[in-house]
């Protein structure tokens, strides 16, 4: 009890009420979609036909199996990656961390058009073999084409994880290893691992979770998991509820592996102390140079080959008729509605992170968890309810840009929060109390004291939101007005049509802006 | 004496199961200095943030200038008080500078400038008023601290622990001219601290607290000199306890047959201050040295009787003694007398 009490640093003693009521209403209107899309899938009669008919049975096998095996190849890749970047003298370590990091700044659906414009028919490499007289090229679409491009563009999450964790590791402890008669290799078995496992997790969790959701490149590579199976009962069917319906095992397969989570994280707590050596960087020997060619490798397919491809068709394209002014609308339209989703989660953001920083208790921490919500919610779930719910009860919203907003700030609230709460749990509590007692009401206090302190944080988190939402494919194609393109979906459609060149530019204009969200999270894990 | 400033009656304050303050009550008078002194977890800190507005009483009442401002159904906000707090660490706002911060807690229509420049000359930081607080020492962290508490025009100033955060060093320095100053703008001070050197040599009233209750309350030498119990008495000095049986004015232990200043009668705890203990080669009770902290000015040696108990002598720093040399040791003056708690 003591404990708790010291935990909870005795604030100031009510909760204040109006701060109350607005985390409640941030809570309720993330919550909001999860509910209705439950509420409506349970008005189908055939609901539990419809679950476990074949077709939805072999989906959620398929998505079940490309989770799993992204994942395992993910882990397989980055831990290697980070140790290689993190504790060895591979030549140019600080340089790699960073290009290693940025296959990320490759949104999949994007990877998918270069997937599909490089290796397709009528793509790249059939264009410039057919003179050799190739005229059929292996297949990529499938299984195999979806796990490469998912895998060679998301494993960084768990890369830029595990390599921060080695970058926080006290390299004593591997001293002590070795002055305890321990060799290099059963070091790192015996002491990094065990301490990378919480990194790992999280990276695998990022991961797990993406793949899950993945929209884009799982259509267009043509390997039908369950996203797109109900982007397809959306479109082909009068019949919402039963497209409500696929949604409940995709939410179902997210909250799952949410919750093997929290049930194999470790219970131990690493220290890492504040004054730390340099490390002492393991010599490679003759593995030098093939070290440096595996990072090369994995570069130039997660890097080289989709800015390769896409300055291929952008070439190609400008030769042909300009759709610039086009493209403009475009960009100013996913920035636009990006920009607003960030304003809006940061503003979702305040009250509630202010309340579990500053009153910590069992409300606050509730609503804190609820803001979670969208990490737990495949984007096209998300995109589906509010479709259904805002053509049934709030029409003069269906059709606008704040209902897609609105999903993009429900998607995305919890990259504002990690940033925001964070930043405001930096705030000494002191300096607020300090200001109450100086004569400052609350309100002042937080004009002139809180608010200052927490904007680099506030702009960080609405930074963050900004540059996701510029990429967010599903929720984008399902909620965008009609009329309102922006760059994911010209993308989208300049590749289901097979006209590649018109995806180019906008997909390079993505990449530049994905890049800067790249950065701006290796600098935020300081590895930058 | 004038009417006291501060009145805190009875106050009571749970945590949940922990009872951090159980019917704490004192005065404080209007430009006096008082230590509130207490061991750590004595609800020293719960009382302070009590008087600032931060903690509502659950049971009794807080009142300033004979108006209260705190109890159970009613409490003011900390910003209508006029209680300015100094915090353990400070608090200085990070995003603003030296002159910035002083100026936060001004009245409104005041020369700012003027005053700011004024105050940083009273704690002697004038020039630095474009500094921001990471490029500061310590204590001259703390004297903006105070500067900018001074700056609200407080009728009362509370510190919490204002010197564990120095440098030991520093501390004993700063102590006397932060006592300077406050004294020089006659204000009215309340500091918590744990130290009792630092209560006895920093104020002019010291209140000590233990266990969520305020037990004595009177200047340095009436609390050294005269605890009321065993616990103030070990809490504020170093003390040999020594069992005893009392009758009337006199009292028995293993050191001999004293005067006893209060009449119990039976089991009763003797208590010696270290100082009130001393070596003596011809009638003293025989014992063995055990222990010696050599500290230059003086020395605490620790003296083990043939009887068993072990006693803690302070002494000059000459002569010197030996681990194991056999001496004698002998009480001077009177003893406090308890009644037996144990």
């Amino acid at each position: 009890m003591a404990i708790a009490i010291a935990g909870a640093r005795r604030r100031i003693n009510n909760q204040p009420l109006g701060l109350l009521a607005l985390a409640a209403i941030v809570a309720a209107a993330v919550l909001l979609p999860p509910v209705y899309l439950v509420w409506r899938a349970s008005e189908s009669n055939a609901i539990w036909n419809q679950l476990t008919d074949e077709s939805t049975l072999r989906a959620l096998w398929r998505t079940v199996l490309l989770t799993a095996s992204v994942t395992a190849t993910c882990i397989a890749l980055s831990v290697p990656l980070a140790w290689l970047t993190g504790r060895t003298d591979l030549p140019l370590r600080g340089l790699w961390t960073i290009i290693l990091a940025l296959p990320l700044a490759v949104p999949t659906f994007v990877g998918g058009y270069v997937m599909v414009s490089a290796l397709g028919p009528g793509g790249l490499v059939q264009d410039l073999l057919q003179p050799l007289g190739v005229n059929r090229l292996p297949s990529i679409y499938g299984f195999w084409g979806a796990w490469f491009v998912i895998s060679i563009f998301s494993y960084p999450y768990i890369f830029i994880q595990v390599r921060a964790s080695f970058a926080r590791m006290d390299p004593s402890m591997e001293e002590a290893a070795r002055s305890l008669g321990k060799g290099p290799w059963e070091t790192f078995r015996r002491v990094n691992l065990p301490q990378m496992r919480p990194a790992i997790a999280a990276g695998a969790l990022l991961v797990a979770l993406y793949v899950v959701s993945e929209f884009g490149a799982v259509s267009m590579l043509r390997y039908d998991t369950l996203t797109p199976l109900v982007y397809i009962q959306y479109t082909t069917s009068f019949d919402r509820a039963s497209a409500a319906v696929l949604g409940l095992p995709l939410i179902g397969l997210a909250v799952f592996i949410l919750a093997i989570d929290s049930l194999t994280r470790g219970r131990a707590l690493y220290y890492s102390r504040a004054q730390r050596r340099p490390v002492r960087l393991l010599p490679l020997g003759r593995w030098r140079w093939p070290a440096f060619a595996f990072c090369g490798l994995i570069a130039a397919l997660g890097l080289g080959l989709p800015v390769t491809v896409v300055l291929y068709w952008l070439a190609k394209g400008l030769t042909a008729e300009g759709t610039t002014s086009f493209l403009l609308s475009a960009a100013f339209n996913s920035a636009r509605a990006s920009g607003m989703a960030a304003v809006v989660a940061a503003l979702a953001c305040l009250p509630v992170a202010y309340l579990s920083a500053r009153y910590p208790g069992w409300t606050s921490g509730l609503f804190e968890k609820a803001s979670y919500a969208g990490q737990a919610l495949p984007a096209i779930t998300i995109a589906l309810a509010l479709v259904f719910f805002a053509a049934n009860y709030v029409t003069p919203f269906y059709q606008t840009i704040w209902i897609l907003v609105f999903a993009y700030a429900v998607r995305f609230l919890p990259e504002a929060m990690g940033a925001i709460r964070s930043s405001l749990l930096q705030v000494n509590p002191n300096t607020e109390e300090a200001a109450r007692s100086l004569g400052a009401g609350p309100l002042r206090t937080f004009a002139r004291v809180t608010a200052p302190q927490t904007f680099p944080g506030v702009s960080a988190g609405m930074m963050l939101v900004f540059l996701t939402a510029m990429k967010e494919l599903p929720i984008t194609i399902l909620l965008s007005p009609i009329g309102f393109n922006t760059l994911a979906t010209e993308i989208w459609n300049a590749t289901s049509e097979a006209f590649f060149t018109k995806a180019a530019l906008p997909s390079l204009i993505l990449l530049l802006i994905s890049a800067c969200a790249v950065l701006l999270m290796l600098r935020r894990e300081r590895l930058s | 004496m004038t009417q006291p400033i501060l009145v805190c009656r009875n106050l009571v304050k749970r945590f949940g199961d922990v009872h951090a303050l159980r019917g704490a009550s004192f005065e404080v008078h209007e430009g006096s200095l008082t230590a509130l002194l207490g061991p750590s977890g004595c609800g020293k800190t719960t009382l302070l943030r009590m008087i600032a507005g931060f903690e509502t009483p659950d049971e009794g009442e807080i009142l300033l200038r004979g108006t209260t401002i705190s109890s159970p159904s009613h409490s003011l906000p900390p910003e209508k008080r006029r209680v300015a707090m100094v915090f353990q660490d400070f608090a200085l706002f990070p995003h603003l500078n030296v002159a910035a911060n002083v100026a936060f807690g001004l009245p409104r229509g005041a020369d700012k400038a003027a005053r700011v420049r004024e105050l940083l000359a009273l704690v002697r930081l004038d020039g630095l008023e474009d500094r921001m607080p990471h490029e500061l020492s310590g204590g001259q962290q703390q004297r903006v601290a105070l500067a900018r508490a001074l700056a609200a025009e407080p009728d009362l100033i509370l510190m919490d622990e204002p010197f564990s955060n120095l440098d030991p060093a520093i501390r004993e320095g700063v102590r006397g001219e932060v006592r300077q100053l406050l004294r020089s703008v006659g204000i009215t001070a309340i500091i918590v601290t744990h130290d009792q050197e630092e209560a006895l040599s920093l104020a002019g009233e010291v209140a000590v607290m233990m266990n969520g209750q305020i037990l004595q309350v009177g200047t340095p030498a009436e609390v050294y000199g005269t605890p009321i119990s065993r616990n103030v008495g070990e809490f504020v000095g170093a003390a040999n306890v020594l069992p005893g049986r009392a009758a009337g004015s006199q009292v028995e232990c293993v050191l001999g047959r004293f005067g006893a200043r209060n009449g119990f009668d039976g089991d009763v705890d003797v208590m010696f201050r270290a100082e009130a203990l001393a070596i003596s080669e011809e009638d003293g009770v025989p014992g063995e040295v055990v222990d010696i902290d050599y500290y230059g000015h003086d020395q605490m040696v620790a003296i083990k009787l043939q009887s068993g108990e072990t006693l803690r002598l302070r002494l000059l720093a000459r002569p010197g003694y030996e681990i194991g040399q056999r001496v004698g040791v002998t009480a001077r003056g009177e003893p406090f007398v308890f009644p037996r708690t144990s």
